[in-house]
């Protein structure tokens, strides 16, 4: 019999921390640029990121069509050779879009760099967004949207939002088929003229690359880099929460419900964001969590179930998602409601605590996992307007977390009574 | 270029190490050589099924996921219809906490008749959540019935319906388990941060104890050559119409495979392909079109779906296609563009390598399909592919006998059929 095995493999503690943190550096232009090295087999990414997230909408979209349309046609180059050029070399674009930046990311082999940086610039910073382009686009943007708009997750997902922010507010508005057919050549110019520029942009590269590379970078985006801009003006939007908590939306024919249940919470300190973290971890973000404990492996009601926290300027959004089969969302809701209680009502043991905190202690160590792992880590700092202290910062308070604390937290931050439900499932 | 250094236990279990000392975490891959296609065709679903239940608890470890979550580590499995893999990845230091969870559950499961319940529910729900609650969801599943006659490919990994799941009983789990689930059955690779001569000690330790058992011998029709145009049409609710065409293809080890993938690369990978610049920006037919590879051990099938824009006809849009894939017959394509798809295809590979997993999962995947070592040969292999050869491959590819077309409508209105 082999003793061991009973006995198991020892099990030890590792540290975590910011691994490979960025340089920070200044391109020519004085545009910051970042860098994270690391073995990347002669591939670079390389991202530009601007001040023109969802935050900065001057009217329905044009922020996410601005991003989308940047390819599609610069003062140098048509919509088809941009494609071509990156396409030939390899190039493998992604372009990114969020509350406050909106920017794209290239996959660039080195050799190429000097080629297809020159492209690249331009379009960035000189689009011309064809109006053929833009009709495409829209036509195409509308047939998705109805697409969308069959399934109940996203149902209920925009429900919520709408409900959470306000239908006024960039991330809580309702869109119709006018928006998208509204948006116009004149207002994506002007946009772009305003947002994306060198006082608006920071530039991530990562990989094994030297100063020859830096110096590509320069000279591709110094033609674009003269006049000062006029200083940046973020409209500022108010949340708006709906008093009414509750909504059931039918969507005839569908066989499951989707579940989103979710509140806005005012953070007047980041030590209490990043304990909610830690709450919130235990509750739904991972897989041993208590709703995946319950309402998966226990009654096995969905095929997955979680809840997630974000910041979104001084808030934190948090946010529990599930689609469970049409006819048991009444139950699977009462479960989630009793993990709610059972925060506050039912102890943390020291070895729920220890999973949670290993588990959440492993995913900072991921973070770091490589040159790229490491740049995402970056953006979604300068995303959110933070440094790496606040990684530090919160690894620090997962070490800290205690029962007391967090049950604090569960009194004071997400309480069943602050929740807005929305339910998007079959005919009653 | 990957390195690696490869071996057996006397067992039979198949090893691979690919030591990479840049990452602070290691990989632990095992994956077993069992798919959907070894499944009795009165019980799909069964080998997915199987990896939900592969967490339910083994003989010394009740509670898989609670080793990787107090060693750092992260999990997770996925099934298709040739293998099932599983992973963990975790800080290096805790190599020995993975080798001893997925060793365990590779000696035996231990898991309860509320484990199996749960896990029918779950992945009913699954069903639901990916295939039947999701406009189009279903498409894959009737294109492959179309396609497939009698090879077990005429089912999705999710199974046939949810009833084959439901009905699963503990007695035939476990048959399952024991018939495919064997050191003789499976590569184990480790990617990552480690030390070799202790990891070789760990995983004599670990693995080298598991007796080899005897694994059901695979006994799989082929599908014989297609030899007629075959069409279905069904009406759904969804927003807009969509048509899917499958064409049977050579498998994996076959040498054209490669022409085969570039060929779906010319037809619509990236902004520059022709799906993209002809068929949606210049001819404003698809809102959405796609031509793609399902390359299994088994021969696949090449793929092309794509949803007409309202105003639009399935003759319409079928001829435009057909316009292009004549071009490819025709070799009527430059060789800036073969070059530009090579270049394309050969990148995305390296960038997929950028990471332990993806690797492990790679290295394990070549093994299974005869040697890892093929991983290494992969580029020349895209690079060499010539026009010769595509023109060659295409026109086999795109007999029209050899096409399963599928008219998915929208219902309310109906559109007017072909």
């Amino acid at each position: 019999m082999n003793h061991f095995r009973k006995k198991g493999a020892p099990i030890y503690d590792f540290d975590a921390g910011v691994l490979n943190p960025a340089t920070l550096k200044k391109s020519a232009c004085g545009i910051p640029l970042y860098h994270i090295t690391g073995n990347t087999m002669n591939v670079a990414r390389i991202d530009f990121l601007f001040d023109a997230g969802a935050i900065f909408q001057t009217g329905k979209l044009i922020p996410s069509h601005c991003v989308s349309l940047l390819r599609e046609g610069s003062e140098l180059h048509t919509a088809s050779e941009i494609a071509e050029i990156l396409d030939y070399h390899a190039v493998f674009t992604e372009p990114s879009f969020s509350r406050n930046k909106a920017g794209m990311g290239f996959y660039i082999d080195l050799k190429s760099a000097a080629t297809v940086l020159p492209v690249i610039a331009a379009f960035l910073f000189r689009p011309v967004f064809p109006q053929e382009e833009l009709d495409i686009f829209n036509q195409n943007s509308f047939q998705r949207l109805k697409i969308d708009y069959e399934k109940v997750k996203i149902l209920a997902g925009k429900s919520i939002s709408t409900r959470l922010f306000g239908a006024k507010h960039p991330l809580g508005a309702e869109i119709i088929s006018e928006d998208v057919f509204g948006v116009t050549r004149n207002q994506l110019t002007d946009f772009h003229r305003t947002h994306y520029h060198a006082q608006s942009c920071s530039i991530v590269v990562s990989g094994n690359v030297g100063e020859e590379l830096f110096h590509i970078i320069d000279n591709a985006i110094q033609p674009y880099i003269g006049e000062q801009k006029t200083a940046l003006i973020k409209p500022v939007y108010t949340e708006e929460t709906s008093p009414e908590k509750f909504e059931y939306i039918t969507k005839s024919g569908a066989s499951q419900a989707a579940i989103r249940m979710g509140c806005l919470i005012d953070i007047d300190n980041m030590p209490d964001y990043h304990m909610l973290k830690v709450l919130n971890t235990l509750l739904g973000g991972y897989f041993g969590s208590r709703l995946m404990k319950n309402i998966r492996e226990d009654k096995g009601l969905t095929y997955g179930i979680g809840s997630s926290v974000h910041l979104s300027g001084d808030k934190a959004v948090f946010n529990i998602s599930a689609e469970v089969a049409g006819d048991t969302w009444q139950q699977a809701l009462n479960e989630i409601d009793n993990e709610l209680s059972a925060l506050v009502d039912k102890p943390i043991t020291h070895e729920e605590l220890m999973l949670v905190k290993k588990t959440m202690l492993g995913d900072k160590l991921a973070m770091f996992d490589g040159a790229f792992a490491s740049s995402a880590a970056l953006r979604s700092l300068l995303e959110a307007g933070l440094y790496y202290n606040f990684i530090e910062d919160g690894i620090s308070a997962i070490h800290k977390a205690n029962e007391k604390i967090l049950k604090n937290i569960a009194t004071t931050m997400i309480t069943r009574d602050k929740m807005t439900v929305v339910v998007a499932g079959p005919e009653a | 270029m990957i390195d690696f250094e490869k071996y057996h236990l006397p067992n039979g279990l198949r090893v691979i190490l690919h030591r990479d000392t840049t990452t602070p975490m290691v990989v632990v891959n095992v994956m077993y050589d069992v798919g959907s296609r070894d499944e009795n065709p009165q019980k799909t679903g069964f080998a997915h099924l199987f990896e939900h239940l592969m967490f339910g608890g083994s003989l010394n470890v009740p509670e898989y996921d609670r080793v990787v979550q107090k060693a750092g580590g992260e999990n997770n499995a996925f099934t298709n219809n040739d293998i099932t893999n599983y992973y963990v990845s975790l800080p290096a230091e805790n190599l020995e906490a993975a080798l001893w969870i997925e060793s365990d559950r590779m000696l035996e499961l231990a898991f309860s008749e509320k484990s199996l319940e749960v896990q029918r529910n779950v992945v009913v729900e699954e069903f639901n959540q990916r295939y039947l609650n999701q406009p189009y969801g279903d498409a894959m599943l009737l294109l492959r019935e179309l396609a497939y006659r009698v090879h077990p490919y005429q089912w999705n990994t999710i199974g046939k319906k949810p009833e084959h799941i439901r009905q699963a009983s503990l007695k035939e789990v476990k048959e399952f388990f024991y018939s495919h689930y064997a050191p003789n059955n499976a590569v184990l690779v480790i990617a990552g941060n480690f030390e070799p001569d202790n990891t070789h000690r760990l995983i004599e330790k670990w693995f080298g104890s598991i007796g080899s058992r005897d694994v059901s011998p695979r006994n799989i029709v082929q599908e014989p050559v297609q030899t007629e145009a075959r069409s279905l049409s069904v009406d759904r609710d969804v927003p807009q119409n969509a048509l899917y065409k499958a064409y049977h293809m050579v498998n994996r080890l076959h040498p054209d495979y490669y022409a085969t993938d570039l060929i779906s690369d010319i037809l619509s990978n990236g902004r520059s392909s022709w799906f993209f610049e002809k068929l949606i920006k210049e001819q404003h037919l698809f809102s959405e079109v796609d031509a793609y590879i399902v390359g299994s051990i088994d021969p696949g099938l090449f793929i092309i779906s794509g949803k007409p824009l309202p105003d639009r006809s399935y003759p319409e849009c079928e001829t435009a296609i057909e316009q292009l894939l004549q071009r490819i017959t025709t070799g009527d394509f430059t060789d800036r563009e073969l070059e530009k798809v090579k270049n394309r295809c050969i990148a995305a590979r390296k960038l997929e390598w950028a990471g332990a997993l993806n690797k492990a999962i790679d290295l394990a995947y070549f093994e299974i399909l005869g040697d890892a070592s093929m991983m290494n040969e992969e580029e020349d292999k895209y690079r060499n592919v010539n026009r010769d050869q595509i023109v060659r491959v295409a026109q086999s590819l795109f007999d029209k006998k050899n096409c399963s077309t599928l008219y998915y409508n929208k219902k309310n209105p109906h559109e007017p059929l072909p």
